[in-house]
């Protein structure tokens, strides 16, 4: 999956992304998902005691592989971090159901993508409760969604959310103002 | 909530936010009259919206941007026989080095410059080359020296150049309070320079002062020829997105209008950049007073530059990074490094020097110097006090002239003068209008360009996955075309906006109909807009007619046109879109046989190609073409050895051959091939254990394996094969129990089992392998009600059931299956309401639970059945008039139509004149149905089977024709001919 002619392809996507060829992005996420899988694989397989492997370090490796460093510039990135800010959400959401899962005596012997990964335990509740928060946001308003997707599972900054789904800064902000506000009500009505 | 109630909930909060927190209350009150449950929401938010950060301000990742802070490449230590001492600085493209050669003695010190991004961008390599070919061409003490230049092994191309230790000329000038005077010879080396670039047909176009160093001793270096440009090279040969590459590379400030509006570059340009160098050594100050840098390109079109000596004037604020302010420039800092005194530099200015910079900076190029040499003379005469060119060419110059000339003729020359004047107001008044008017249409015209992009993608995007929005989607699709429409009118000198229309119309068709996709199973529609995109892309072709990308893509709209033909059954039409795509590829291929992707696509279309000649029974060419996208496979494959994507395509490319072989009648050599894929796909599945992929594309070539075996009769081998990829499959889905994707495959393959095993005669192993497929595919579709999927395999097994039972000679359960299937189909059709395929199973299910009803003895029920097919089958073919499986569906319904009529003719034993008439209603029937067959044959759709059946419902006919007539002359009726 780390050849040239992957990186090409890969790299080409992201320009075609920029462009505005929507499909672009469906091209790319299995693209990424499979290389996610192959890394967090060898992870598990090098037997680390200790694998603290953040879920950004994740795909950020898958980056490295994926795209010619050399043809790309911060705006192709924040695409490909756009793509991946999906997969990001899934990994972290579905890590923390498992976790949560396994305290309570789920299967623990099982070896999957999710377990490579370990961020913040104590918030694993909160988030599996935002991914569902964020579900109803999506048929309400599916930007800001988007937005929030980016922005909290994807780490990308205003201007690279911005560049993603191509509106202004401006917008990004007033709706991740209101977004958030949505959010919380929705969450402390869940609590 | 409704999104529509959620957008009235955001809409009070933002409003609600943009007042003082006391008023808050008041207005949310007088908005929520009588909903309290609108107000609650909207205070809930402005609650939460109180806290500073909350968690989700802490995102759980880390931000993107810092992971690459640290990541930048390191900076190569060594360039050829060059030792890297430091990074002198780096741009959009590359990076400029400090270097010293390791075997001189003297370890003389050059500057390396290297291409690091993009250097596999043709235009990027093109350029670095062409700026070595220009500096070897200049030689000139004010030109930086080209001395060498080279590729790194691993093939970054460098070039080393004369090492300039010096600072910016504007630096430079300050830092040595340069007068005025000095300033301006100074300058006038720099002109010596760019005209010698002139003179040997070089355009700089790139003239800042970043880019003319002075040196300790005074002397001035004019570097980067990074996007210098020969005279005369013909804008025609550049390809579409060149202009726009030059745009990207301009730095703003230094921008001429004919750069900004893509008009020919031509040596006016470097006095129009020379003029601002000047304007700002003289001034402290850039010609526009502009706010952001971003203004400055519209400010350099419809404003005109601040006279010099008023831009002395100015006070500039600067934002430091803190966000606070500071004065950076004032009138009295500007001439502490020029003249002294606001006053002197001021008077200094005026006058000569005024319309000197005025005439470099004309808009027009035409009203500029019209050389180097010329602006240079003119600041020449100047300095020797004579009287400069810039200023016979103003208006008061002329007047005065001839005021002082002619006397008498003074209250003429008034009058025309006033003419003249008045003349130049009115059009400068009306040019301004048509400014604002042009700028307003132009942003209304971006706007509609944004809106129907957005219907198209984003739009649709969401959409797509939320059931019932079928109408929605319509009706968006609808909008869209007519901007796109209307947006085309305006299109036909804009190449980009042509293509971008191409890329929408294209959207709009698979929106509409690709098969492969989502659709609104509008195919007419989609067809249509498909033809659009490719009338577009082929007249774009005209004017650009070696443009790769355009190229590229019409081959990909013919094949989304074979691709669209093929599901309505026209083989021919998808034959030739399909043959069209793999000839643009192929020429593609050939000039550029290198490209992998390129090559990759070129397979793909045999590929089609291939599929299609298979189907239609030219086995022959199929296997012909098959083998040549199979060598193009193994070339790939051996230029790099090892590849797993290229070993991949290879092995898809045996399992490809051997079906059109095992088509073509020769399994014994189809077994050959797939064996050989077989062994390229467990090789690389050993070596990647982990992918899921490799073991799938195993198993389908088992599958290909056990439909060829069980065409030799081999049972038990075919049961072997199917057996070992059905073990994969269920290995796969357990490893992946939420993919969707991994259960459908294992139903899949249970369901072509049941086949194999239906055909080899064992009907309970092959009921029971259906029903473990339906299990499969039930379940799938309990668990999403929006899987589609799901439920067209439950209507393809629930057939299969009905089949297997009917054929068994149990009417009553096929029955049972048939009713079921209608059932589903009916599901189906209700959740993808405008799918013609949804509503074609639901007509068969309709033919089918007609036939068993007749066979049963339910004559009323089995003619009930086929009016409902019939039905069907007619709005599916009002809707797609020359597609060949409607038109069969509804041979079908007349067909059972004419039997459950003729069935009741038979029984009938009523008055004389109404079995007559049954006898003819069926015969009519039958004469609709051979309609149907005739325009199958114009639509070149006839199959084998259809012609035998079209001969038994003539036969059919005949009888229907002879039971009618033997009853009008009263004889007895006949046996009727079964069909």
């Amino acid at each position: 999956m780390s050849d040239q002619i992957s990186k090409h392809e890969v790299t080409q996507l992201l320009s075609d992304l920029q462009h505005g060829r929507a499909g672009a992005a469906n091209d790319l996420l299995p693209l990424v998902y499979n290389e996610l899988r192959r890394i967090a694989g060898a992870y598990m397989r090098r037997e680390r005691s200790n694998h603290t492997l953040q879920a950004t370090a994740l795909v950020h490796e898958a980056y490295l592989q994926l795209v010619d460093q050399t043809r790309v510039d911060w705006k192709n990135r924040a695409h490909f971090f756009g793509v991946a800010a999906q997969l990001m959400r899934r990994i972290l959401v579905e890590h923390a159901r498992a976790h949560h899962a396994q305290k309570r005596g789920g299967d623990a012997s099982r070896l999957s993508l999710e377990e490579a990964i370990n961020y913040f335990p104590q918030k694993e509740m909160t988030l599996v409760a935002l991914d569902d928060a964020l579900k109803q946001l999506e048929e309400l308003d599916p930007r800001q969604s988007r937005i929030v997707e980016l922005r909290f599972f994807g780490g990308l900054t205003t201007e690279e959310v911005a560049e993603v789904i191509g509106v202004s800064t401006a917008t990004v902000e007033r709706e991740w103002r209101s977004a958030r506000a949505w959010l919380h009500s929705q969450l402390a009505e869940i609590k | 909530m409704t999104p529509e109630r959620y957008q009235k909930v955001k809409t009070l909060f933002e409003k609600a936010l943009e007042l003082p927190s006391l008023h808050r209350p008041a207005f949310l009150a007088q908005m929520c009259i009588g909903d309290e449950e609108l107000r609650g929401q909207v205070e809930s938010m402005l609650q939460s919206d109180t806290e500073e950060t909350t968690f989700l301000d802490k995102s759980p990742v880390d931000p993107v941007s810092k992971l690459f802070e640290q990541r930048e490449p390191p900076p190569p230590t060594r360039l050829g026989p060059y030792e890297v001492i430091r990074e002198l600085g780096h741009g959009g493209m590359g990076a400029v080095y400090l270097a010293a050669r390791a075997d001189d003695q003297y370890r003389k010190q050059v500057a390396i410059k290297v291409v690091l991004r993009d250097r596999e961008n043709a235009n990027v390599l093109e350029r670095f080359r062409r700026e070595r070919q220009i500096l070897a061409n200049l030689d000139h003490p004010n030109i930086a020296l080209l001395l060498d230049g080279g590729a790194t092994p691993d093939g970054l191309p460098y070039l080393v150049m004369e090492y300039v230790e010096g600072r910016p000329i504007d630096e430079y000038c300050d830092a040595h309070s340069l007068t005025v005077s000095q300033r301006l010879e100074l300058f006038m080396t720099v002109c010596d320079a760019v005209q010698h670039a002139h003179q040997n047909l070089v355009i700089h176009r790139d003239l800042k002062p970043s880019n003319i160093l002075v040196k300790k001793d005074g002397a001035v270096k004019l570097l980067d020829f990074g996007i210098a440009k020969l005279v005369g090279s013909h804008p025609q040969t550049q390809s579409l997105d060149k202009t726009a590459t030059a745009l990207r590379l301009l730095t703003p400030e230094f921008a001429s209008p004919e750069q900004v509006k893509g008009d020919p570059v031509t040596t006016a340009t470097d006095v129009y950049q020379l003029g601002i160098v000047l304007y700002q050594l003289l001034t402290g100050h850039h010609p526009f007073a502009y706010k952001s840098r971003a203004a400055i390109l519209q400010m350099l079109l419809s404003d005109e530059p601040q006279r010099p000596s008023l831009a002395t004037t100015r006070v500039v604020e600067e934002d430091l990074p803190d966000g606070t302010h500071v004065v950076a420039r004032t009138p009295q800092t500007i001439s502490a490094t020029r003249e002294g005194t606001p006053r002197k530099l001021r008077q200094r200015l005026d006058g000569d020097l005024d319309a000197i910079l005025l005439m470099a900076l004309a808009k027009d190029p035409a009203k500029r110097y019209s050389s180097v040499e010329q602006f240079s003379a003119d600041i020449q005469r100047h300095l020797r006090d004579l009287p400069v060119h810039a200023r016979t060419h103003t208006l008061g110059y002329i007047a005065s002239k001839t005021f002082r000339r002619n006397k008498t003729g003074v209250v003429a020359a008034g009058l025309v003068l006033f003419t003249l004047i008045g003349g130049i107001a009115m059009s400068a008044r009306e040019a301004h209008i048509a400014r604002i008017e042009r700028a307003k249409a132009e942003r209304r015209f971006a706007e509609v360009r944004h809106v129907a992009n957005s219907f198209l993608f984003d739009v649709q995007d969401a959409l797509a996955p939320l059931a019932g929005t079928t109408p929605a989607r319509q009706l968006v699709v609808r909008k869209a075309m007519e901007y796109l429409d209307n947006l085309s009118k305006e299109a036909s000198d804009d190449p980009g906006l042509e293509k971008e229309l191409a890329t929408a119309y294209q959207r709009v068709g698979d929106l509409q109909g690709n098969p492969n996709v989502a659709n609104l199973g509008d195919t007419v529609g989609a067809l249509k807009n498909y033809r659009k995109a490719m009338q577009i892309r082929e007249d774009l072709l005209k004017t650009f007619p070696r443009d790769p990308g355009l190229r590229r893509d019409l081959a990909a709209s013919e094949e989304a046109v074979g691709d669209l033909l093929l599901t309505g059954g026209n083989l021919e039409g998808a034959l030739r879109g399909y043959q069209k795509s793999q000839a643009i590829r192929e020429e593609l291929v050939k000039e550029n046989p290198g490209s992998r992707p390129l090559r990759s696509l070129l397979v793909k279309s045999y590929q089609n190609v291939v599929g299609l000649l298979a189907t239609m029974g030219d086995t022959r060419r199929a296997v012909e073409l098959s083998r040549g996208a199979l060598k193009m496979c193994e070339d790939m494959l051996r230029e790099e050895p090892g590849n797993p994507e290229a070993r991949r395509n290879l092995a898809v490319a045996y399992n490809r051959l051997g079906f059109v072989l095992d088509h073509s009648g020769d399994s014994s050599a189809a077994m050959e091939n797939y064996r050989k894929a077989l062994a390229i796909l467990e090789k690389l599945s050993n070596e990647h254990p982990d992918s899921a992929q490799a073991r799938r594309e195993i198993s389908l070539v088992y599958e290909d394996m056990g439909a060829a075996q069980t065409g030799r009769g081999e049972i038990s081998q075919a049961t072997e094969s199917y057996r070992k990829a059905l073990e994969i499959r269920k290995e796969l889905a357990a490893a992946d129990p939420r993919n969707a994707q991994a259960a459908r495959d294992l139903g899949q393959v249970q369901m072509r089992m049941g086949d194999m095993l239906e055909r080899a005669n064992r009907r309970p192993a092959a009921l029971e392998s259906y029903r473990r497929a339906m299990d499969v595919f039930q379940s799938l579709a309990a668990k999403d009600p929006a899987n589609i999927l799901a439920r067209r395999d439950m209507a393809l097994v629930f057939e299969r059931l009905g089949n297997l039972q009917a054929g068994a000679g149990n009417p009553s359960a096929a029955l049972d299956h048939y009713r079921h299937l209608e059932q589903v189909a009916k599901d189906w059709a209700a959740r993808d309401a405008s799918n013609p395929l949804a509503t074609h199973t639901l007509g068969v299910a309709y033919l089918k639970v007609s036939d068993m009803l007749s066979r049963s003895g339910d004559r009323a029920g089995a003619l009930l059945n086929s009016e409902a097919a019939l039905k069907i089958f007619r709005s599916l073919l009002d809707r797609d008039q020359n597609n060949v499986e409607n038109q069969r569906g509804l041979a079908w319904a007349w067909i059972r139509k004419g039997e459950a009529t003729a069935t009741l003719a038979e029984a009938d034993r009523g008055p004389l004149q109404a079995r007559i008439q049954r006898w003819q209603d069926a015969g009519q029937c039958y004469r609709q149905s051979l309609t149907l067959f005739d325009r199958m044959a114009k639509n070149k759709g006839l199959r084998p089977a259809d012609s035998s059946l079209k001969q038994s419902v003539q036969s059919a006919l005949q009888q229907a024709e002879r039971e009618a007539k033997k009853l009008r002359e009263g004889g007895a009726p006949l046996e009727r001919a079964d069909l």
